[in-house]
């Protein structure tokens, strides 16, 4: 009795960093960690195999998109309304793979049907950053930037003989490009009596992401796409990046500390003034909230940007624009209805709604003035707790 | 955008809608692979729904500021229609009509030759349709992936099918809903102004069939070329819902008055208008009466025995100078 007490107190008292750690790294990142659970043999791809069941999930949150607008009716009809949407995360892995199974409620079942032109299905993805993100600057939550790429495994509810699974590279908007340089294992069942999907990824632990999956934490985010609301593309609901951890391994402490900012604990400052501060510095090229003044496109809409965007990001994009450029759509989408036309009658682009410049050997520079000597430490605060609060 | 841009002009009073076009078209480029049920071109008898099923009301296109506007994607069942088994016992034998699959409501030139107006009253005219391979084209613009563009040579605007997600804005946003979705490769596609026929100095394959030889193609800056003629020098061709904002770069010369309409004891209305001018400016644009009265003014100068290069034109007479490619043909 009293030797199994020893060794069972020896026991936790070799587990206690371990623990500490953990509490640490969520406290740190808080509402954005996901701890994955280590397994010692073949991990099972059966979403209801009791190994999955038993596995804790972990709730994360998908806003709808709204930084971008496209030009569908009856999908921004939907976007008018949409919702945030709650899907259930589980992670587990062993020494050769990563496993992420994600569920998530749709009552309105949809896939792409052959011989239809105007169904669309059921989509999710996953999106991880192609370099591990040393320094704590994670890609742009829109499908990375010129800077970051991203890898991005996406499936899709499709009648055809194979489901639609695809991997591909991208570095922001409209740079998607398909690749066969990532491998991984998909799959995506509909649960009746769950009332909703449930998807798995399986990722090896080599190849392209073999830095980033083995390291003790690391960025992932997800999007979701309902098919009846006419949902596809830009048309979705996405995640802010969430944070794998692995228990066992290292954490770069470093991007652990970077990205704590307005997590850890709630950012000191004054919302009604970060609201007045958005209002006069920021709505003449932003929409946001009810300041809506500016047309769609001049900018990123921030009406949804703290469901999406990391505080520590917010804060980033305004003092240091250039650190992350967010691309702009085509630029043909607004033209110049009094500008000089060309010999074929074409209209010039309106730079109104160009959001950066390039500039020597390719760089991005944003067309956002960067507000670091025009507002104070604390009017900073003040705008990004307001930022967060955009839901 | 493009440096030179290759345009058509539809003579409206010479198509007689017998389709030579449309199945020129489809045996060469949608006969197969998830393309079948799309019409590159296709003739439309107007007024009418036209193809598919009342395109007109998808929105699309770009708003009086020069934004892009939002559109809406045509279904199968209600847009472009559904294939459908004739019940060959009814037509043969009287049987009653029993339809598997349903009773269709609309198809490919649904409403042929219905037009407007009761006999002897009656009018329509025939409008044939392709890409317009606009200057601002708005399926170009509302792609996020980047997949459509406007090549330099000639302005024919195509999709990389290999950027191509299948996301269908374009579809949305075209406002003459001439892009369509393969739904065999999950893919967009569309009319490309035949491009490998125009390489080898070739007419597009819509436009070499036509019997009628209503089309004329050439390049936009070819001064000397008969499309140059009757879009920018006697002004007679213009392009359809140029209220669209894509500034599309198919003309029609539209059709002319036709006879006048008819009292109750059958005698002719003087003055009336068969085909109404508001309609013909509702397609047109307001630059419709002075075409159609240059038109006029040319044929009356005819009659008096004088010359007029402008129907010359018209007539064809020639049909080598109908096609400019600026190249001879290869085959
Ligand atoms: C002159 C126009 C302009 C003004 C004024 C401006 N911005 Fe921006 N902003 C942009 C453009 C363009 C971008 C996209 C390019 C980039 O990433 O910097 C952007 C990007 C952003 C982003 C990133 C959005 C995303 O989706 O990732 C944030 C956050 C942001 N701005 C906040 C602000 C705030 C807060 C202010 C006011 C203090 C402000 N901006 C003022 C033009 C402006």
């Amino acid at each position: 009795m009293h030797t199994k007490m020893t060794i069972l107190l020896f026991a936790s008292l070799l587990l206690l960093p371990s623990l500490l750690a953990a509490a640490s790294v969520k406290a740190q990142l808080r509402g954005h960690v996901i701890v994955a659970n280590s397994s010692d043999s073949a991990i099972s791809v059966l979403t209801r195999d009791t190994s999955w069941v038993n596995t804790t999930p972990t709730a994360i949150t998908l806003y709808p998109q709204r930084s971008i607008r496209l030009s569908d009716r009856q999908a921004n009809a939907a976007l008018d309304h949409a919702k945030p949407l709650v899907a259930e995360v589980k992670v587990r892995y062993n020494s050769s793979e990563l496993v992420v199974m994600v569920s998530w409620k749709d009552r309105s079942y949809s896939i792409a049907l052959e011989h239809r032109v105007a169904t669309f299905g059921d989509q999710i993805a996953l999106s991880l950053p192609l370099n591990y993100p040393k320094n704590g600057v994670v890609p742009h939550i829109g499908m990375g930037d010129s800077k970051h790429p991203v890898a991005l495994y996406l499936q899709k509810a499709v009648k055809q003989k194979n489901p639609f699974q695809q991997t591909y590279l991208a570095r922001g908007f409209g740079s998607l490009t398909q690749t066969k340089k990532l491998s991984a294992y998909m799959t995506m069942n509909y649960d009746k009596s769950f009332g909703g999907w449930r998807a798995l990824f399986k990722l090896p632990l080599t190849g392209k992401l073999k830095t980033v999956l083995n390291s003790g934490l690391f960025p992932i985010s997800f999007a979701l796409w309902n098919g009846k609301q006419h949902e596809r593309g830009g048309n979705k609901r996405i995640s802010s990046w969430h944070f794998i951890y692995r228990p066992e391994r290292e954490v770069n402490q470093r991007l652990v500390k970077k990205l704590s900012y307005g997590l850890a604990t709630p950012i000191l400052g004054d919302v009604k003034e970060g609201e007045k501060l958005v209002k006069t510095n920021c709505t003449f090229c932003h929409r946001i909230g009810p300041y809506l003044s500016t047309p769609e496109g001049v900018a990123p809409n921030l009406s949804g940007i703290g469901g999406v965007a990391l505080p520590a990001y917010l804060k980033e994009s305004i003092v240091t624009p250039d650190a992350i450029v967010v691309r702009n759509l085509h630029l043909n989408r607004h033209y110049q209805k009094g500008g000089e036309r060309d010999a074929h009658g074409a209209y010039p682009h309106n730079m109104r709604y160009k959001w950066y410049r390039k500039g020597k050997k390719g760089v991005l520079h944003s067309n956002m003035p960067s507000y670091q000597a025009i507002l104070t430490p604390e009017q900073l605060n003040s705008v990004v707790l307001y930022l967060q609060q955009q839901k | 955008m493009s440096k030179r841009q290759l345009a058509m002009v539809m003579d409206l009073n010479k198509c007689i809608g017998c389709q030579t076009c449309t199945v020129a078209c489809k045996t060469q480029w949608t006969n197969r692979n998830g393309r079948d049920y799309m019409y590159w071109n296709n003739v439309e008898s107007r007024p009418g729904a036209g193809y598919p099923n009342k395109w007109e009301e998808f929105g699309g296109g770009f708003d009086q500021q020069g934004n892009l506007r939002d559109g809406e994607i045509p279904t199968r069942s209600k847009g472009y229609g559904d294939p459908w088994d004739f019940n060959h016992e009814e037509l043969l034998h009287g049987d009653d009509f029993k339809n598997k699959s349903g009773v269709p409501a609309v198809g490919p030139n649904w409403d042929e030759e219905v037009g407007e107006g009761q006999f002897p009253n009656s009018n329509f005219f025939y409008l044939p349709r392709i890409c317009n391979h606009c200057a601002n084209p708005a399926c170009l613009a509302a792609c996020p992936s980047g997949a459509i563009f406007k090549r330099d040579q000639d302005g024919v605007v195509l999709v990389d099918l290999d950027r191509c997600k299948g996301q269908r804005l374009c579809i949305a946003s075209c406002p003459y809903k001439k892009v369509y979705f393969n739904t065999k490769l999950f893919k967009a596609e569309k009319c490309i102004l035949c491009f490998p026929r125009i390489e080898k100095g070739l007419a597009p394959a819509c436009a070499d069939q036509c019997v009628g030889r209503i089309r004329f193609v050439g390049y936009l800056d070819d001064k000397e070329g008969q499309v140059y003629k009757l879009v920018h020098k006697y002004k007679v061709a213009l392009p359809l819902h140029a209220d669209y904002g894509t500034v599309p770069n198919i003309y029609y010369v539209p059709p002319l008055k036709g006879p006048p309409k008819f009292d109750g004891d059958g005698k002719p209305i003087e003055g009336s208008e068969r085909i109404p001018l508001s309609y013909l400016e509702s397609l047109f644009g307001p630059d419709t009466k002075a075409a159609l009265k240059r038109l006029e003014s040319e044929i009356e100068q005819r009659k008096q025995g004088k010359g007029s290069e402008l129907l010359d034109m018209l007539i064809a007479f020639k049909r080598d100078d109908m096609f400019r490619l600026g190249k001879e043909r290869e085959i």
